[in-house]
């Protein structure tokens, strides 16, 4: 299949400019965007195996197997923040995707079918957060005429659902086995365990940090983290982790803020804008205002156990604050909101997720019982074509005033 | 057993084992939303989810499920758990339960599947403080067996060259299926099946183009006489409203629980379990079983179980030979003089072709 050079090149020249920076001067997000930058190119590397996965999987296990995991959504948004995307979604709309659809999933199933794509080894999808993931990697596995590992993520929490996606992940093993050859070291895999409980100390020691009022951190240090996922049980991983909680408390003992003059603290439900804007600029210089968690970067889980690896990676995916009634999820907002000492929740409400915008008035409900208000942008975070930015503002404005009375 | 008004427990997906309910003591009610715009639903949830989700939650909000006692889901989609949630939070009285359904892979999938059942059957004894006896179960699997078979003689009527049975008086049957006892509708198929007059109804009115509707459920029954009126005649519905539901055989092996789980899991599947080439195989299967002339695919606006389907679903189908017609809707109040049109062209494109 050809390959467009672009994507390649987007991220040689990412990898390439922050090794550069680096050089000049360590700072824990360039050391981040660094290492997924890596990710990105190992696409082109013929060592690696690629797995193009949704955005929930046990990347510890592909890790193990020699196998670079890329969830999907995270390419649709790399594409986004590219400024690259347009095409991509003419294309899967003049084959006939619903521009109703979920933008991470439209641009990427574009991209494929406009071979923009290098072709992966493996794909593989897991029930959750969304049935809109699975559906787009089937249509991407026909695209390349490749099988789907479908992983059906349990509804319950409950030792026999815990049993199954063992079983599951046993599959999976031999999934990757049989389409890559490579077998799963065990001696990996504990190791992958350990590196996945060293990088969660210092992660949650770095967000206690952020805690503090004025948070260290500011509103773009840890913007989509969520790719950390991809990092999981690495050696690299764990610096990243390190290098964020050392230079997170680097900043509070220097009396650094993220945003000088904090005034206001937010919690942004799920996912960012994907797209270039002045959103947060304003957010920070205008109104002094900090996003002081995201919600998908919250340390949900418990310490993994290396003795039984696949039960405890399962028990971190059976108990994912989007599995299962959202009672659970509310739950985790709440308290993050309380933990962080918001007075302020933003949900972007996503065009095209169904899983999150299904719920978005209990939402409101649960942070007004706590008398937070929350604010529903209604706006696309991947498909710039339905930005209206003028609106946009006037409604942050309107939030931001109430914020302040 | 004889229901009583207060015995009914609503269910939503075709994945819900009804005999379980029906063993259970109480009566199956399909929950099937309103036709009309969306009233309250948009405080609760987005208004980029489907018609039905948020008709449902407007009856709800509304009070219109309060005769039921319960209510089964099953983890079909995103919006139907969000519908759950939802429902849960504006009725916390109620009894809801939620059957996790996996997608069929390998029979550790079929083996949870299972499990679910009998975890049904444990919340329903919970709930109703009755044993739910094997012989219960059994003999619920029969009577829906029956009931299953009248059905099918019902749509080879139907299907008939010329039909015996109007498309819309099968749909009166398939809908009143849903909202009535297995006893009751069985009774009532029985008579219109045996009924003298149904065979009068033969018409010979001249060939109008047979169409196979696939796709989304359908819970407004405009959509197939809106159809019909543009001169086409659907013979055969592949939805979760019309035949999906029937097409399940229950193999008796003496464990009803497993017999159940294998008869589901295993029946045709709809979009939710994500095997396209096996569904448009069953759609040409089918096509060719009742001679159908087009395929007319309905996905809901923001369905994505459906809509992502479309493209390669309709690429399958054509290369089959088939004539394909997607259509999406959102309330078909709102969209009916573009569909009339695109109908009405569709049957021309037909009968064109037909020569």
């Amino acid at each position: 299949m050809h390959v467009n050079s672009m994507l390649k090149d987007y991220f040689t020249d990412l990898e390439a400019g922050l090794g550069k920076k680096l050089a000049e001067k360590v700072t824990a997000r360039r050391t981040f965007i660094h290492e997924i930058a890596r990710i990105g190119t190992r696409m082109f590397d013929p060592d690696w195996a690629t797995a193009w996965t949704t955005v929930f999987v046990p990347f510890e296990i592909l890790n193990a197997m020699g196998v670079s995991g890329l969830f999907i959504e995270f390419v649709g948004a790399m594409l986004a923040g590219a400024g690259v995307s347009r095409p991509f979604f003419e294309r899967a709309e003049q084959e006939g995707y619903s521009t109703d659809g979920c933008s991470y999933h439209r641009t990427i199933i574009g991209a494929a079918l406009n071979g923009m794509l290098p072709e992966p080894d493996l794909l593989i999808a897991a029930s959750f957060p969304c049935n809109g993931g699975v559906k787009a990697l089937k249509r991407i596995g026909e695209i390349y005429n490749k099988d789907v590992f479908i992983i059906n993520s349990p509804y319950r929490d409950t030792p026999d659902s815990i049993d199954y996606l063992v079983q599951q992940y046993e599959s999976l093993i031999d999934f990757v086995h049989e389409k890559t050859g490579r077998n799963l070291d065990d001696e990996k895999l504990k190791q992958a365990i350990r590196y996945n409980n060293e990088g969660r100390e210092y992660l949650i020691d770095a967000f206690e940090l952020c805690k503090q009022v004025p948070s260290p951190a500011n509103s773009d240090d840890w913007k989509n983290f969520v790719i950390y996922a991809l990092l999981s049980g690495t050696e690299e991983g764990v610096a990243v982790a390190r290098t964020y909680r050392d230079e997170l408390q680097r900043r509070i003992d220097d009396g650094v803020a993220g945003v000088p003059g904090e005034q206001h603290r937010l919690l942004w439900v799920q996912n960012r804008l994907q797209f270039k804007t002045d959103l947060i600029e304003i957010l920070e210089k205008q109104y002094k205002t900090n996003i002081v968690i995201d919600e998908l970067n919250y340390v949900y889980w418990d310490k993994l156990d290396e003795g039984d690896p696949l039960r405890s990676l399962a028990t971190r995916q059976v108990r994912h604050p989007l599995v299962g009634p959202v009672e659970r999820r509310l739950k985790y907002l709440v308290q993050m909101a309380r933990e962080f000492k918001v007075d302020g929740v933003i949900n972007p409400s996503h065009w095209g997720c169904r899983q999150s915008a299904g719920v978005r008035g209990l939402f409101k409900d649960a942070f007004q019982k706590i008398g937070i208000p929350l604010i529903h942008l209604d706006v696309d975070c991947v498909d710039e074509r339905n930005y209206a930015r003028g609106q946009m503002l006037t409604r942050l404005e309107a939030f931001m005033e109430l914020l302040e009375s | 057993m004889a229901s009583t008004e207060n015995d009914k427990i609503g269910w939503l997906c075709s994945y819900t084992p009804v005999e379980i309910i029906t063993a259970a003591g109480f009566e199956p009610n399909r929950i099937s939303g309103h036709n009309e715009p969306p009233r309250v639903a948009d405080t609760y949830m987005s208004s980029n989810m489907c018609q039905f989700v948020r008709s449902v939650i407007d009856m709800v909000a509304e009070g219109n499920y309060d005769n039921l006692r319960g209510v089964i889901f099953v983890n079909s989609c995103d919006p139907m758990r969000r519908l759950h949630d939802v429902w849960q939070h504006i009725r916390p009285d109620q009894f809801l339960y939620m059957i996790d359904l996996p997608i069929h892979q390998s029979p550790a999938d079929q083996a949870y599947f299972t499990q679910e059942i009998a975890r049904l059957r444990d919340a329903l004894e919970q709930f109703s403080g009755h044993e739910i006896t094997d012989d219960a179960i059994v003999q619920a699997i029969q009577s829906y067996h029956q009931a299953r078979e009248i059905y099918y003689a019902l749509l080879a009527a139907r299907g008939n060259i010329p039909a015996r049975l109007s498309t819309m008086e099968l749909d009166a049957i398939t809908e009143r299926f849903f909202n009535s006892s297995i006893e009751e509708w069985t009774k009532d198929a029985k008579i219109i099946l045996n009924k003298k007059s149904v065979v009068k109804k033969a018409q010979v009115v001249g060939h109008k183009p047979r169409i196979l509707l696939a796709g989304s459920p359908v819970h407004d029954h405009g959509l197939v006489s809106m159809i019909q009126d543009s001169g086409m005649d659907v013979v055969f519905e592949n939805t979760c409203t019309g035949s999906r539901f029937f097409e399940i055989i229950v193999d008796e092996t003496g464990n009803p629980i497993h017999d159940l789980g294998a008869a589901y899991f295993n029946k045709p599947s709809c979009a939710r379990m994500m095997q396209l080439p096996d569904r448009a195989n069953f759609i040409i299967e089918k096509a060719k079983e009742f001679s159908v002339d087009g395929i007319i695919h309905f996905a809901l606006k923001f369905c994505d179980t459906y809509q992502y389907d479309v493209p390669e679903l309709k690429k399958i189908l054509e290369e089959a030979g088939l004539n394909v017609l997607t259509i999406e809707v959102d309330c078909l109040g709102s969209n009916v003089g573009q569909l009339k049109t695109r109908f009405e062209s569709f049957k021309e494109m037909l009968e064109n072709k037909e020569g």
